[in-house]
């Protein structure tokens, strides 16, 4: 949100032409998020200053800069399977990461956790920037004790399973060594 | 206000931003860099 508490949009014009580097295109949800307020996901580094254009970074990279250097080469292997990632907000000591995938039936890309307490863990933990965010609002009705537990939501649970298949190789998380 | 299957999409976050132009001190709105979610670092 802008100073204040006042939304601050995209301009039409940049939404309309908007897409991630990678050529794919924004889903809905990130698309109207960005029609409401940019501010906010601009404080966590998604946009080159005062522009319009995205800056993702590979996994490794974003693990690097919030974790610390060190981890840089043990998570490289991820980075052909996530070379588009944006941190959220939300965690404390973990993280969330939009990691812009192949996308589901509503055409999103899951929102990763990332835990590097004990053992590195990487895991799905929305399926798309939709339920992320109504999560963050209060509006989803979810078992809190698990970063994975909409993989058993009555709802959420083939979306996630999609993700699953498709990032992770079927597992819901893993953990180091990768 | 439950965000249940239908209202996947777009249409969750219009919800959402529904929520916050009714409510402007929510935690979106007032979201300042600090943990939204309080116990957010649950089991594995």
């Amino acid at each position: 949100m802008g100073a204040g508490g006042v939304p601050r949009p995209l301009t039409e014009d940049v939404l309309a032409r908007i897409s991630f580097p990678s050529g794919r295109p924004l889903p809905q949800s990130l698309r109207a998020w960005l029609g409401f307020d940019t501010s906010l996901l601009e404080r966590y580094g998604w946009f080159a200053h005062g522009s319009g254009v995205l800056t993702p970074r590979p996994l490794h990279a974003l693990v690097a800069d919030e974790f610390g250097a060190w981890w840089k080469e043990d998570f490289a292997p991820f980075t052909d399977r996530f070379p588009e990632c944006f941190l959220l907000p939300g965690g404390s000591d973990s993280r969330r990461v939009l990691a812009v995938t192949e996308p589901d039936a509503e055409g999103e890309s899951p929102v990763l956790a990332l835990d590097m307490d004990d053992l590195p863990f990487v895991g799905l933990m929305y399926p798309g920037f939709d339920v992320y965010l109504a999560d963050t609002a209060g509006l989803v009705d979810r078992d809190r004790g698990s970063y994975t537990s909409l993989l058993r939501h009555a709802d959420h649970a083939p979306r996630m399973r999609h993700h699953a298949a498709r990032c992770l190789d079927g597992r819901e998380y893993v953990q180091y060594p990768f | 206000m439950t965000v249940e299957r239908a209202a996947h999409g777009a249409a969750a976050v219009l919800r959402v931003i529904e929520k916050v132009r009714q409510d402007p001190g929510s935690p979106v709105l007032a979201y300042q860099d600090v943990p939204w979610v309080p116990g957010a670092c649950p089991a594995r």
